[in-house]
């Protein structure tokens, strides 16, 4: 696997510099203990990876959407009706060996419809996942009437249960960070999906199926937000209705100041996922330096718009410079 | 010169089409109307017909921007936040720094104006993509929204600012005498202007339009600036009707201009549109949700409806256009 480190190594600077800075001026890795010395506290790393691993699959099925020259918008609705449908099933006393799979099989099947009607119906994906997040978001509104969902332990146990020290969520992120990767970068599928992002002209004409690719990335996406929920949901006592708000812009964000190209055909999945847990670091910093949560949704759209900024100012500069893309 | 005559000449048997199109929706708005008095009683009545009226002028102003938006092949998903942060602007400006209220209402228009502004030079400065920039400028306008007002909303606004929203000049809601104009204003100038000309000419093919003369980036300049403009007015509009100003005010309503304006006939593939249509799109919309909150659906359901009726339109739309 062949990895450039150019975005991702200064993310990771950044997001050592901010850990640092935060480790400072708050009790965010080191605590106070009553005689005054300090102690290291891994809690706060434990709990960045267990918060930020629904947003890390998200951002790498995000990753491959973008890549394509696509855009998913409807994550954040899809990822509420999976959870929602998973708490339903687990509540019905479905054993939860097959909730887990009934709550993938839910997003790809959103993903899917999002895919056929961008690879069959030639509409934008932004129309169509525009209109799939308010048909879904209403639809969820509308069966839950406002209530919270309160599952059993048997399904929260998925949150909980621990391995090597850290909760399944962060296990399920890291496989499928890893199997993305893979994909991506070694496979024919991966290449047919760069190359249908940078140029789909050129990629029709060397034989690649634009819509078949098309059709595939946003099923994907699906499935991978299925995961995703089957990594968020069980986390909490209740599922609250409007959980996955604003998912798209974390993906989005993530993704972008993961590096990857908002034009396609350029960007990687280890990007992505350490631009998720930069986010994710944001979120935690703006905890401990008491700023209201109120702001955090300025903060993130701000970054997505700052990083684009510059993503498109530096490439156009190397393109001055006669590089190329 | 002679693009714009081959324009013409491409969009004179397109006009028919329209003509033929908006008939369709004038016939679809008139069905909608039938089988709504079948669900309720209180459909077909002045009152309810009257009720229906002003809510329709906030979305009328904002979608003649949006239509030209989309007519050069661009989309501006900030509008509703922009609506939520110029009523939290009018409503703190004028209830905590002591302005008169008919200033505040121009500093509402003028925040939303430079918010609109920021969008433009984004995309045609830097050349952000239309949705990556309204996307993060949606959650960022929002964001400082709800920071200010802290949630908080801001009531009982002075009478006189009331009449803009609630009161009738013979007989006619009082907003409706600003959508009329700005109505007719913009249809004229999308059809019989050169400038309207060249919005289509930059949907149809940009290069080309660019090769002779148009200077796009300055249309997209003033396009974004101007569904700034009118997000903020629409705000003040909508402040003095609900007599409230928050900070989720106009959640979701750049999904219902969107809809109304696809549903229009106006393609997002650009170059095709026209604000009429938009106006009858939207017509139909607010009838729908009209219709179906008399019959007791509940607002959430009819977000279901509507994202339907947005993907058919769309569907149908580039089916046709296809042919």
């Amino acid at each position: 696997m062949r990895i450039r480190w150019g975005r991702e190594l200064i993310i990771l600077i950044a997001i050592i510099l901010l850990s640092f800075f935060l480790a400072l001026t708050t009790n965010f890795l080191f605590t106070h203990d009553r005689s005054g010395g300090l102690t290291f506290n891994s809690q706060s790393i434990r709990l960045l990876l267990e918060t930020n691993a629904y947003a890390v699959i998200a951002a790498v099925g995000m990753t491959m959407v973008i890549v394509s020259g696509q855009i998913d918008l409807s994550v954040g609705s899809a990822l509420a009706v999976c959870s929602l449908a998973g708490g339903y099933a687990a509540l019905a006393g479905i054993p939860i060996p097959l909730v887990v799979p009934l709550m993938i099989a839910c997003g790809t099947v959103i993903g899917l419809v999002n895919g056929l009607a961008v690879s069959k119906g030639r509409i934008h994906s932004i129309i169509v996942t525009l209109g799939m997040m308010t048909l879904l978001r209403g639809f969820i509104l509308l069966v839950t009437a406002q209530q919270w969902l309160y599952p059993p332990d048997s399904f929260k146990y998925l949150g909980r249960a621990r391995l090597l020290g850290l909760t399944l969520p962060v296990w399920e992120a890291a496989v499928v960070a890893l199997i993305a990767a893979y994909l991506m970068a070694n496979t024919r599928l991966g290449r047919a999906i760069y190359a249908v992002g940078s140029n789909r002209d050129a990629a029709s004409l060397s034989g690649i199926n634009m819509p078949r690719i098309q059709l595939l990335v946003l099923t994907l996406n699906g499935m991978l937000i299925g995961v995703a929920s089957v990594a968020q949901a069980p986390r909490f006592t209740a599922i609250q209705n409007n959980i996955g708000m604003g998912l798209e812009l974390l993906a989005i964000t993530s993704v972008v100041v993961g590096g990857t190209s908002i034009f396609g055909g350029s960007g990687n999945v280890l990007g992505s996922v350490l631009g998720a847990l930069f986010i994710g670091l944001i979120h935690s910093a703006m905890v401990f330096l008491r700023i209201p949560a109120i702001w955090e949704q300025a903060v993130y759209g701000l970054f997505l718009l700052i990083a684009v900024a510059m993503d498109i100012i530096r490439t156009r500069r190397r393109i001055a410079l006669g590089g190329t893309r | 010169m002679s693009l714009l005559a081959q324009t013409r000449e491409k969009i004179a048997p397109r006009l028919r089409l329209k003509l033929g199109r908006e008939l369709v929706l004038l016939a679809m708005l008139l069905l909608a109307m039938g089988v709504m008095s079948r669900f309720s009683d209180h459909f077909l009545t002045l009152w309810n017909l009257q009720m229906m009226a002003p809510y329709i002028v906030e979305v009328g102003l904002i979608s003649i921007a949006m239509t030209m938006i989309i007519i050069v092949k661009g989309i501006d998903i900030s509008v509703g936040s922009m609506v939520g942060l110029c009523a939290v602007v009018l409503g703190l400006a004028w209830r905590d720094y002591g302005l008169n209220i008919w200033a505040a209402a121009l500093l509402a228009v003028i925040v939303g104006t430079l918010a609109g502004l920021f969008n433009g030079l984004a995309i045609s400065k830097v050349h952000v993509p239309d949705i990556i920039v309204t996307l993060a400028t949606m959650s960022i306008y929002r964001g400082i929204a709800h920071g200010l007002t802290g949630g908080q909303p801001v009531t009982k606004f002075p009478e006189p600012f009331l009449f803009l929203g609630q009161g009738r000049v013979w007989g006619v809601p009082t907003q409706l005498l600003i959508l009329l104009p700005a109505i007719v204003i913009g249809g004229l100038v999308l059809e019989r202007t050169s400038f309207g000309r060249y919005l289509y000419a930059i949907g149809n093919n940009e290069i080309a339009a660019r090769f002779s003369g148009v200077k796009a980036d300055h249309i997209r300049l003033f396009l974004y600036t101007l569904s700034g403009f009118l997000s903020g007015l629409a705000s003040v509009i909508y402040v003095s009707r609900l007599n409230t100003a928050r900070s989720n005010m106009g959640i979701g309503l750049e999904f219902e201009v969107i809809t109304g304006v696809v549903l229009g006939g106006t393609s997002i593939a650009g170059g095709e549109g026209s604000i009429w249509g938009s106006i009858l799109g939207l017509a139909i919309i607010v009838i729908l949700r009209n219709g179906l909150n008399l019959a007791g659906m509940p607002t959430q359901a009819q977000a279901v409806v509507i994202g339907t009726i947005l993907i058919v339109a769309v569907l149908i739309n580039e089916t046709l256009r296809r042919r």
